[in-house]
This record gives C-alpha cells, structure tokens and sequence, in this order.
C-alpha cells in the first residue's frame, strides 16, 4: 500500500526504515539535510510542506492508504491528517507532543483518526518499568488488562536451570517463549529455562506483577529520582504522581525549573547538576530506589546512571535516542534503556497492520511479534481447539480478552467471533497469522 | 504640599472625580430625612449638609471641568480624597444634630465610612433616631465601598474603574466577574443588597422591629459595629446574636466567591483555600475561646454564645459585643487581640490582614525551612491550584511588615500623647486601640472597651486614630503613597 509519512526526523526516518520494504513509502520532508540518509533507499523523498495540499497531492494522497505526520510541530501534523483526509481516504495517524491534543482527539475533535503523543508513550513505558521492576520492557493490550514483559533471567535467578512444569507459574498469566540467542522457544513442560535466556510473560497485570516480584524479590519501589526535566521527565513526574509517588526531579535549567514547580504539585524540583556530588550526597540521592536519567544527551545519561549505580542506587534506568546504543548501555551496567524512537516507531506501526489488527509489539530487534487482534465473525479460526495447532508453527495465542474477562488458554480452548486475541509469532509469520485469521 | 509646587499630579481631573462622588453622596441623605420625618425630630441636620453636598459638588465639578482624562498617577490620588471628603460630609449631621466638635465628629464619620465602630460617643440613645440611623447607614455605604458604588453606578468611572477599585478593595487584587468592570461592582452590589435583605428578615423573624433589624444589617454585613443601643448588642435576645454570627461571617467572605457560589455550584465555596482556613480559623479560635470562657459562665449555651459571637465580631472586625468582654480573663483577652490581625477574606468588607496573606506567610515561612533542607530546590507558593507569582509574595510581605509597624508606631504615639496630656493609658489601651483603629474592628480594652468611649482621648490622638482608620481602610499603601515626595515632583 502507498504510506505518506511527513517529517523526516528521527522518527519519521525510523517509521520509513520499518516500512519502506512491504510498501510504497512516499516522505515529504522541507529541510533537504534531513533526508539524505533516505534517499539510499527505496522510497520516493518529497521537498515540501506536508500540511500543504499542493505537496499532499503531488505525493499521491489520492491513492494512500494511510498518512503518517510526525514532525516536530503538532499543528502542522493535525492539519496535514486534516487536509490529507479531505484530499483523499487515508488512515491518518499524528505524532503529538502536547497531551492536549490528546485529550481533544479522546473527546472526538481534530478529524485525526489516531494521535501518538511520543513523549506521554515513553514516560508512559518508563512508569509500567517501575511497576514491574524484573521486566526490560513491557507492552500493555486490550487497553492495559493484558500485560506482556519480558524478562531477563540472571545467573543466579530462582527458576534459572528448572525446567517450565516445575516453575509454578500464577494463575492468569503464562510463559509465552524463551528467547535464547538467535532462537525464539515456544516452551513445552519439558523446556529448561537457562540463565541469559529472555522469558516472555503473559497474563493480567496482577499475575505478571506477582510472577515478577517472586523472580526479583523486590517490592513496590517507593523513592524514584528523576534526572532531566525535558517534556518527558515532566510527564513522567505528572504520571507518577497520579501513582502516588513524591518524586525528586533534577533539572540543570532555573527558569525550566520555575516552570515545572509550577505544574507539579507533589515533586520536589531541584534546580542543580546532577553530577555534582556533594549536592547528590547532601540531598542523600544514594538512597533512592530507582533514577531514571532522561536528559537530552545519552552521554550524560549514561554517565549520570553509572554514577547513580556506583553510589548505591538500587537500579537506574537511562534514555538512549539512538537504538543503536541500547545495547551497549546495558552491558556497561544501566538495568533499563529505554529508546523513545523504537516506542513511538511501534506504536505507529501498528497501524500499518490490518484493520484487525489492535496494538503490536516488537520483540528483541524483531525477531519476533506480538499482535492483538479482533476475530471477525466469520473467520475460519473460530471454534477450533487450539491443540489442533492450525496455526504457523511458532505462534502461540498468549492470551484471550472475551466480555472483558481475559483468559490464559489450554488446548483445549478455542476463539470466538469477537475475542480479542493476543498472539506471540516470528516476524516473518505475522503477514500468514493475520491472513488466515481475516479470511 | 503646596499647589503650585505640584508638576507631575494633575490635580483637575482627581478633584472634578470627587466631586461628582460628592454630588452623588448628597442622595445618601434622603434616608435619615425620611427617619427624620418619620420620628418627627429635627431634619435640618440632614437637608443642609444634602443640599451643601449637591450645590460644592456640583460647582467643584463644574470649575475642575477639563477634557483631560484621569491618568494613573491620578487616580492614586482620588481615593484616598475621596474618602476624605466624603468623611467631612458625613461629619455635618453630628455638628448639626448633636453639637459635637468638629473632631469627635470627623472621627465618628471616618469610624463609620471605614466600617470601623470606634465612637466617641458616651451614651447613645440619647441621640435623634435619624442620626443613628445616618451613623448606622455610613458603615453600610462604607462596608462594599464608595469607590466600588461610584464604579457600578457612574458612566464616566468606566475607564480607570478597575484601578480605583483595587485602590479601595480589601485584599491583594480585585478578581473580575465579567469583562466590565461596571458589570462587576454592579454583581457584587447585588450580593451585598440581596444579603441586606435576607440578614434583615432574619432579624425581623428574630423579633427585632425593622427599622432596627435593617439598622444592623447595615453593620453586620459591613463589618462595622455601631449599633443604636447604649449596650449594643448585648442589649439584643440570644436568638438575634445566633443570628447575627453567620452574617458577619458573610460579610467577610469575598463576595466575587459568593457571587460565583451562589449563582453555579456551591463547591466552590470548599475548593477556596482561603474560604476554608477562613472557616478553620474560626471555629478553631472558638473552641479555644468557649475553653477559655467556661469558669466565666455557668450556663453552657451562654459560654457557647458569647465565644461564637465575640471571636466571629473581632475576627471579622465587626467589633459588635454580645457581654463586655473587658471583664474576661487575659487569656481571652489576648486571643481576641491576635485576631484582630487576622480578618475576614480579601474582596469583603473585612478590615486587619485578611486570610489570604495569613495563609500566604505561613506557606512562605514553610518554604523558608523547607529550603534550608534541599537548598537547591525550586519551591512554588500555591493557592489552592494557582501558583503566587514571586511579586506578589513580596507585596504581601511588605504589607504585613508595614501593617505591624504602622500599629506600633500607632501605639507608641498614642502613650506618648497621653503622657503629654496626663491621661493613664495602659499599654494594653493603647496597643489595642492602634490596633482596633488600624483594622477597622471598633471597641479597644480598657476605658475604650465595647461598653466605653474614645471620648477620653485627646484631640491630637484621636486625629492619629483618624489616620489609622483612613490608612487601615485603604491598605496603607494608596494612602502612604501620597506621602512621597516623589510621587508629587520629580
């Protein structure tokens, strides 16, 4: 299908990476320095404007199918999907900075048909993290009554060397696959859970908290410390207040910091360098639980963590822009990178999926996907038990959302028109797993 | 200061203000000569100064009458005149109808325009029922303000109405209900007229006569305290004080929230901060007060009474007396003086500091300790969700400094008069007295006291209280602006 994507930035370069190879993907872009690393591929780059309808045009939003507009400017992506919509049908997704957007879009305004706010996304994952500690990432489906996370089991873990039947797994949530190395494991009773394996957990959010929390022996956190007070430290402070927390934010900018005191009414803004030690001793940070360093270089970051993590702080989590880093930052010692170009880039493409198709998750460099997805009534899956395995090999329905009551299938089970299905396969079986199911 | 000394003031357009107020004023004496009328006593002392302020008003403004517009240097200038003036004018029926000196009357006239309730007077009833009705009257014009009258009523204050409102207005700004100010004096008006009737009913209800019943409506809602009995309110049934309680109350909550409040969703009233540390403070001082009171009465209601009376009339700076609280133990004595510092809520009748910067230093000193803990931090001072923006703090600050320097400055003054004349003044006399001229509360301890007079002091003191009640009522700042030199010349 023809794909629009505007802006050229580091997102908009990620989403047209991801999709240019089963697409025709069009980039309107003004700034020509910004897309010259496109233009190796094989996609059409546009100079333009893309809230103008003459540049729309010229990329063919006639024919598109879906419009992406994730440039830095919020109004010119909302005008873009609104002019792209009347130009022509495409599914028009806008990337947002501002969570007000958001809110108009909730309450029907904007004629967008979805809006991605980048940084409520990662503040967002940031805060699921420390909910669930153990997890290197976690995904929310069904609009947060399934969790998924996936967990890095240490040497030395509880269930590191027993096999899956032995491990007592919670009710409600179940071990979806073992990642262990290049090779992705549907695990069966007889599969040995090794230490440097990644264990793919799925269930509701009360099981996965309980299985996470036996794996780590570490409790609810109670001190954050967040270091950087950039939009995505000011939302991540907003979201755990609403969780209950108090937390510290370290911000080097006096008149930035006037600001946030001003929005947040439970955090304690400290207006210094975070890497000055005798203010991190005198505010006694080495007694924090977790930091979250977000400033706009990953180099402080990662120095700030390491820092953070030599001065005793339990566990320290960093953003990294470039995925490239993500890596590195977690053998040098940071517990959890997280690289808001991969979320918001996730988020967005799941839209590019069928309509069917709910939210989506990519797992370890994709490798392997999570898809949620709504079985139509006349789908040929239905009222088939699961144990008859019509599905690729590989895939795996992880959990099952029927009349808001999620269920951890057995064989025995089966899908009904209606359920929402959340379905673990390798990346190269996700085209086959939605067409057999929307057939 | 000197006229032809002035060059940065222009005079003309200031004066020609005050005396279309003036001129306006002469309408308040229609409703003593009607009392007047109605008792069959003299209406002389009403029909004169009415016809004097009509004719010099009208001449005043008719000789100052220029095409300039009133400039905000200017308009500092009007409201404290204004008050002035319009002091004078109201002095007239006290010469006229009752042969005070032209000091005793000035001070009466100012303790009523500024809702203040000090009198000279030493015994009352023997005064024309049209005087006090006219003494009752001028706190009632006085309580919702002049300025905020002439701004609802005249089309000529439309432009720098808000400037003079805030001028006159009680508390650290005037919050506007609607895009014109006019609109706005003209709602808060309604809230004050529509709570006069309703206080007055309930008087009536009470058993009061409704003369008198709209006589302290007048002074309960305006926060004032004269009354037309010898022994004021303690002259009155129980019945009529618990009445009397929530209205003073009422007349000390900001009539913009009561506007609000009353016209969409009573919520508001709890999600104000400064609505409900007016509520805590009082009922916390009362139950302080009523343990305070127990040896002193054996009837438990009575304690109850008085306590809920007493601190509502002095916090509110009504300054209304249900028993002579001179004779109470100087625990409760001491209590009543804090809270004449205290008040009612900005944008009400109330006089003293008012809640909002009471609540406002607590929370600065707070900030104060809290940074000497995280040095570092950035600490934002909120009001309720809105935060107070660093100017404003220091307005606040520099207020309540200059408040409690001004009362100290009263009292020592007041001594060191009364030394010069030979008067036994004891420093709870004279702290109180500074204090309860400069809040515009009423009765001091002592002679002073709520049963007693200020007829005592000397003429030189009494001009001082004069002072304190005008610069009390204004908020010392429009009114010590004056007195700078460069206000005048450069």
């Amino acid at each position: 299908m023809r794909v629009i994507v505007i802006g050229a930035g580091a997102v908009g370069t990620a989403i047209a990476e991801a999709l240019y190879r089963d697409n025709d993907v069009v980039v309107i872009e003004r700034d020509p320095s910004r897309y010259e690393s496109l233009q190796s591929l094989d996609l059409l780059v546009i100079e333009g404007s893309g809230s103008s309808a003459a540049t729309l045009v010229e990329a063919g939003v006639q024919k598109a199918e879906l419009l992406i507009a994730c440039t830095n400017v919020d109004e010119v992506n909302i005008v873009a999907c609104a002019t792209g919509k009347q130009l022509g049908s495409p599914l028009t997704v806008a990337r947002v900075q501002d969570p007000d957007y958001l809110l108009h879009w909730k309450q029907g305004y904007l004629g967008v048909d979805y809006i991605v706010c980048s940084e409520l996304i990662t503040a967002k994952a940031i805060a699921r993290n420390l909910a669930i500690p153990e997890a290197k990432h976690i995904n929310e489906f069904a609009g947060g009554k399934v969790l998924m996370t996936e967990i890095s089991i240490r040497r030395g873990s509880p269930i590191a060397g027993l096999a899956v039947s032995e491990i007592q797994v919670p009710i409600g949530c179940t071990i979806a696959s073992l990642i262990r190395g290049d090779q992705t494991i549907i695990p069966h009773g007889d599969d040995v859970i090794l230490a440097g394996d990644l264990l793919v957990n799925i269930g509701t959010p009360e099981a996965v908290a309980q299985f996470n929390a036996r794996l780590s022996g570490i409790h609810k956190v109670r001190s954050v410390v967040i270091i950087g007070g950039g939009r995505i430290g000011y939302r991540l402070a907003l979201l755990l207040e609403g969780k209950g927390f108090a937390p510290y934010l370290i911000e080097k900018d006096a008149a930035r910091c006037q600001w946030l005191s001003q929005q947040l009414q439970h955090t304690l803004v400290l207006n210094h360098d975070a890497m000055d030690m005798e203010f991190l001793e005198r505010e006694k940070i080495h007694t924090v639980e977790v930091a979250i360093n977000i400033t706009s270089t990953p180099e402080k970051n990662l120095l700030s963590a390491l820092l953070l993590k030599r001065l005793g702080v339990q566990r320290v989590i960093a953003l990294v822009e470039q995925p490239s880093y993500l890596k590195a930052f977690e053998m040098v010692g940071v517990d959890v990178a997280i690289n808001p170009r991969k979320l918001i880039a996730e988020e967005i493409i799941r839209f590019t999926h069928e309509r069917g198709t709910e939210a989506l998750a990519v797992l370890e460099e994709n490798r392997a996907e999570v898809l949620e997805l709504q079985i139509p009534p006349d789908s040929k899956v239905i009222q088939r038990p699961l144990r008859e395995r019509f599905f690729p090999q590989g895939t795996i329905v992880g959990a099952i959302l029927r009349d808001q009551q999620v269920i951890i299938p057995r064989g025995q089970d089966w899908l009904e028109a209606g359920d929402h299905a959340i379905l673990f396969t390798a990346e190269n079986k996700v085209k086959a797993v939605e067409a057999l199911i929307f057939q | 200061m000197k006229m032809k000394d002035v060059t940065l003031v222009d005079v003309r357009p200031a004066l020609n203000l005050v005396a279309v107020i003036v001129r306006w004023l002469s309408l308040a004496y229609v409703f003593p000569l009607g009392v007047a009328l109605y008792h069959r006593e003299d209406f002389l002392p009403y029909a004169v100064p009415m016809l004097l302020a009509a004719f010099l008003g009208w001449s005043v403004e008719r000789f100052t009458r220029s095409d300039r517009e009133l400039g905000v240097r200017e308009a500092f200038l009007v409201v404290p005149l204004a008050w002035l003036v319009i002091a004078a004018f109201g002095a007239l029926p006290y010469i006229l109808a009752s042969k005070l000196s032209f000091i005793d009357a000035y001070f009466e006239a100012m303790s009523g325009f500024t809702t203040t309730g000090s009198s000279i007077l030493t015994s009352i009833s023997t005064n024309p029922q049209a005087l006090l009705f006219w003494r009752q009257f001028t706190q009632w014009l006085g309580g919702m303000g002049i300025i905020v009258l002439a701004v609802a009523v005249l089309p000529k204050l439309a432009v720098g109405g808000l400037q003079l409102m805030e001028t006159e207005a009680a508390g650290p700004n005037v919050e506007k209900l609607t895009p014109r100010i006019k609109h706005t004096a003209q709602a808060l008006w309604k809230v004050y007229l529509l709570l006069t009737l309703a206080q007055t009913l309930a008087l009536w209800a009470a058993g009061m006569s409704p003369l008198i019943a709209l006589e302290h409506t007048f002074t309960t809602l305006a926060s004032g305290g004269f009354s037309p009995f010898d022994r004021g309110i303690e002259e009155t049934t129980p019945l009529v004080q618990w009445v009397i309680i929530p209205f003073m109350l009422l007349g000390t909550t900001s009539f913009v929230l009561m506007y609000r409040g009353f016209t969409g969703n009573f919520k508001l009233f709890l999600q104000d901060q400064e609505f409900r540390g007016h509520l805590l403070i009082y009922l916390s001082a009362t139950a302080l007060m009523v343990f305070l009171l127990v040896p002193l009465f054996p009837d438990v209601w009575d304690t109850l009474r008085h306590g809920a009376f007493q601190v509502a009339s002095i916090m509110t700076t009504t300054g209304f007396a249900s028993t002579d609280f001179n004779l109470w133990g100087d625990g409760a004595k001491m209590l009543l003086l804090m809270l004449m510092f205290v008040g009612g809520m900005a944008g009400s009748t109330s006089g003293s500091i008012k809640i909002v910067r009471v609540i406002l230093i607590f929370k600065f000193i707070a900030r104060e300790l809290r940074l000497v803990i995280h040095s570092k931090a950035v600490i934002p001072i909120r009001l309720g969700r809105r935060v107070v923006s660093q100017d404003a703090l220091s307005g606040i600050m520099s207020f309540s400094i200059l408040y409690v320097t001004t009362f100290a400055a009263g009292a020592i003054l007041l001594l060191l008069d009364a030394h010069r004349v030979g008067l036994p003044l004891s420093v709870l006399e004279a702290a109180t007295a500074a204090a309860t001229t400069l809040a515009n509360t009423g009765p001091a301890f002592g002679f002073a006291g709520p049963m007693g007079s200020f007829a005592l002091f000397p003429d030189t003191s009494k001009v001082l209280m004069v002072f304190l009640m005008w610069a009390g009522r204004l908020e010392l700042f429009p009114v010590l602006v004056l007195l700078m030199r460069e206000y005048w010349k450069r």
